[in-house]
């Protein structure tokens, strides 16, 4: 796969670069700091679109259906992913409640809602404003879905809770899991140079800049 | 290996275009009309304050219980670093570290990278181009992983919410780490590593 423009230059040190023909599979990578500057994939728009529908489905239940269950002297509780934000809003802690909410919950819905509608207009050649606006909101929303950390948290939280009394992961757990992969494996496989690249008829040569 | 900025050309920071500006600090990208910037505006200050609101927020989020264990009507208070002992007393020594890790080692050494970094920037110093460049990228990558304790917070409220037998509460000194978390990923974000490599473009010319 050619890219269109002859140069480029490296986002993390300046680098500028003269442009390669990268296959599907290579990766190019900055000759001065290391840094992944392509990584083309095989048709991007089609696999997005297939992990972003699959993380969004599994999400409904990960988000509502019960991630352990606890008993101890006969009492019961569940715990959803849900339950744990409104329960520390509840508790007045809603700082903590909107940034836990934003980084487990919002931020993996929007990022994989993005992904989809940016592909669905990949698909019907709509590379407008739309679609630029997707991009740039999807860059910003990426860093801030913290799917792994949150596994990391149950685990845990699981081990803490086993002398405790009896704990139980739930069905919850299951679909948090293949969403977990599901969305991960979007985020690090989308590549969004690719549909960049589509965008406007900015594709030989360099630009001159355009007054504000 | 010349940069980019050297040639007058612009890197535009949303769609990676390569533009050639004439003028430092004007203009939009022709291709999805972002604001053009040859590096990060204010970089190094604005960092430098994002990094000095995190140190001072640091001792509310480590002197304040972050949780608090209720058995029977009796509260035990945690803070951070008395919940990793406590871990570590109770024979669970892997969750003990991957917990101190996580809210202790993480945000700490994240922001004396950081510091690094910006000192390394502003005097000139001589380190190796290339490792800083790695020293940036892990302190971008590990930001995220000092959320483990506010989330297992979260599912611990959650589970253990017995009434009067058993609950799980959380403290004031979470509002404060949560807020350190968000700040140092805000610090992470406005630090140019660009900013690395021109020491070297300075010193050759």
């Amino acid at each position: 796969m050619l890219y269109g423009q002859p140069h480029l230059a490296c986002h993390e040190c300046d680098a500028l670069l003269t442009r390669v023909a990268l296959p599907p599979g290579k990766k190019l990578v900055c000759p001065r700091c290391n840094c992944t500057l392509r990584k083309p994939a095989r048709d991007p728009v089609n696999r997005g679109m297939a992990l972003s529908l699959t993380s969004l489905t599994l999400m409904v239940p990960a988000f509502s259906m019960p991630i352990m269950t606890f008993n101890m002297l006969g009492l019961d509780t569940v715990d959803t992913m849900v339950k744990g934000v409104l329960h520390l809003f509840q508790a007045g802690f809603w700082w903590m409640a909107l940034l836990v909410l934003f980084c487990s919950i919002l931020a993996p819905t929007l990022e994989s809602a993005l992904v989809l509608s940016i592909c669905l207009l990949a698909r019907a050649r709509r590379y407008g404003g739309l679609l630029i606006l997707l991009l740039k909101l999807q860059a910003r929303v990426r860093r801030w879905a913290m799917l792994e950390v949150y596994m990391l948290g149950i685990l845990v939280a699981y081990v803490k809770m086993i002398d405790s009394g009896q704990v139980h992961m739930g069905v919850g757990m299951i679909c948090f899991s293949g969403m977990m992969l599901a969305t991960t494996l979007n985020t690090m496989l989308f590549d969004t140079h690719s549909i960049w690249e589509k965008v406007g008829r900015y594709r030989g040569g360099i630009h001159e800049v355009r007054p504000r | 290996m010349k940069s980019a900025r050297a040639e007058g050309l612009v890197l535009c920071t949303d769609c990676h275009l390569l533009v050639r500006a004439p003028r430092a600090h004007q203009g939009a990208c022709p291709r999805c009309g972002s604001a053009l910037h040859p590096r990060i505006p204010n970089s190094v200050s604005r960092t430098w304050a994002l990094v000095v609101a995190a140190w001072v927020l640091l001792v509310p989020a480590n002197l304040y219980p972050i949780m608090t264990v209720i058995y029977f009507g009796e509260g035990e208070p945690d803070t951070i670093i008395s919940g990793v002992i406590k871990l570590a007393e109770e024979g669970m020594l892997p969750i003990a570290i991957v917990v101190f890790v996580a809210s202790i080692a993480v945000p700490v050494l994240k922001l004396l990278g950081i510091m690094l970094l910006l000192f390394t920037v502003h005097f000139k110093w001589a380190l190796s181009k290339t490792e800083c460049t790695v020293l940036y990228r892990i302190i971008e990558v590990v930001g995220a992983w000092s959320m483990l304790d506010l989330f297992m917070i979260s599912i611990l409220v959650t589970l253990v919410d017995l009434g009067t037998v058993a609950q799980i509460t959380a403290g004031p000194g979470a509002t404060a780490f949560a807020t350190v978390v968000v700040i140092t990923m805000f610090a992470a974000m406005s630090f140019d590593p660009r900013l690395i490599w021109d020491l070297q473009e300075d010193s050759n010319d």
